[in-house]
């Protein structure tokens, strides 16, 4: 590695633990930065500061929040009988740009994977079951992805909440919008046919 | 090197850039090897479900020799896992799988019978049969330790030698985390071992008949979780031993 100047160095350093960013991009954005204006520099450097200081877990669905409850537990249109259950926070993103759904989210902050080393005890399940047991939710959306992970984790959880006698739900796997059944793989369409529904 | 296609069992995958995944994969030709799959996370990938944990596929791929990480091209679904999720401990079994391919296999050493012994499992699993993952786990545990070549003697005390397994008087034999192989009670009690497990007669039964049978044919008897559960520990010990690490899927296994 070139001797860059101290300061400089230690930027590029830094840019480096970042997922997805090796040398050469750190590089590159380390000199963007050194070119751009002060006022360009702590706008990036006070944002960064933002997300660690005023950010936060919502307790009631481990959602990010701003402040004590997030958005969507604040948001008193919202149908409480309806619980979606997601991996991540950024899954809320995808089904919120929809529109169509209207209840309120549950985030694990991961899916069960023994071989990462994430069990039920890694995941924020335990409050989902006090959740459900506070008696107002009547369905549960299991939107947990379709991997191998996904759909273990959707299991567990159906096992754990069926008893409970509310509806448990898994959100379809199947063809991609737009692209071609000749191209599926077996697992694919053996979803789509599984989860097929009437016209 | 040119274009490449094997039959081969995805073992792990890892997220990598933006869209992309690190997928390690056991090949019946060229042993374990890694790539890089590009756009794999896209939902219109040329992978598909392709590479979720032990699907076995056609691989497609570029090998430079230059480079340790080869390009994937893309899959052809053979047989999936994905039926076998609806059971969270066969998910879990699959995952252990996984984890001991991964860590007892060297990278790009071809290793057919051991290709086969993943395969046949995993067509065993896939049967449903009554208490077919603890039998299935405990098979391949054990084929496992032995064509990793670290499966101890399983019938003589490595502490004085005698035979375990003498008609008239069988004994439990004994294990410890910190040496090889299997001892007799009074080599336990008089040899400094630390703390010790036991492995049953018919543990060690059951271990003969699997080293001379396939899984299929073995004797039908009911499997639940405790059946050679000391058995399962003793080859997990050999298996930790050698890999100088812990298996993070076993406890996970047994507690499932």
């Amino acid at each position: 590695m070139p001797d860059f100047a101290e300061p400089l160095a230690r930027l590029i350093n830094e840019l480096k633990h970042l997922p997805g960013v090796g040398q050469k991009s750190a590089q590159r954005l380390a000199f963007h930065l050194m070119r751009a204006s002060r006022e360009d520099a702590e706008r990036l450097s006070q944002a960064i500061l933002d997300v660690k200081d005023k950010l936060g877990l919502c307790p009631v669905c481990n959602n990010i929040s701003e402040g004590d409850l997030c958005q969507f537990c604040r948001d008193t249109t919202r149908d409480a009988k309806v619980l979606c259950v997601v991996e991540e926070p950024h899954n809320i993103i995808g089904i919120e740009t929809t529109r169509q759904f209207n209840g309120l989210y549950h985030v694990l902050h991961g899916a069960l994977s023994p071989l990462r080393g994430i069990g039920p005890e890694q995941l924020k399940i335990k409050n989902l079951i006090e959740r459900i047991g506070a008696g107002q939710i009547e369905e549960v959306i299991l939107a947990t992805n379709p991997t191998a992970e996904g759909e273990a984790t959707a299991v567990y959880l159906s096992k754990l909440i069926k008893p409970l006698g509310l509806r448990v739900t898994r959100i379809a796997m199947g063809i991609p919008v737009g692209s071609d059944l000749e191209f599926a793989d077996e697992v694919t369409i053996w979803k789509a046919m599984e989860g097929r529904r009437e016209m | 090197m040119p274009a490449r296609v094997s039959e081969a069992i995805v073992l792990q995958t890892y997220p990598f850039k933006e869209s992309d995944l690190v997928v390690s994969f056991l090949t019946r030709d060229q042993g374990k090897l890694r790539g890089v799959a590009k756009r794999a996370r896209r939902p219109k990938s040329n992978f598909g479900s392709g590479l979720e944990r032990l699907s076995q596929v056609k691989m497609s791929y570029f090998q430079r020799e230059t480079r340790e990480l080869v390009n994937l091209d893309g899959c052809e679904l053979i047989r999936s896992q994905f039926a076998l999720l609806g059971d969270y401990g066969a998910a879990v079994a699959l995952d252990y799988l996984a984890e001991i391919s991964e860590q007892l296999l060297p990278a790009g050493e071809a290793n057919e019978r051991y290709f086969r012994l993943l395969v046949t499992v995993l067509d065993y699993l896939g049967s449903g049969a009554a208490g077919c993952v603890w039998r299935g786990v405990t098979y391949f545990s054990l084929w496992a330790v032995r064509l990793a070549g670290i499966l101890p003697e399983l019938h003589a005390c490595m502490g004085c030698g005698n035979w375990l397994d003498n008609p008239e008087e069988r004994e439990e034999a004994f294990f410890s985390p910190y040496r090889a192989g299997l001892y007799c009670g009074h080599c336990r009690r008089n040899g400094e071992m630390g703390r010790t497990w036991g492995l049953s007669v018919t543990s060690r039964d059951i271990a003969e008949e699997m080293l001379r049978k396939p899984i299929a044919q073995l004797a039908h008897t009911d499997w639940r979780r405790e059946t050679a559960a000391d058995l399962r520990h003793f080859l997990v010990r050999q298996i930790e031993n050698h890999i100088e690490r812990r298996l993070i899927t076993a406890p996970a296994l047994e507690a499932a």
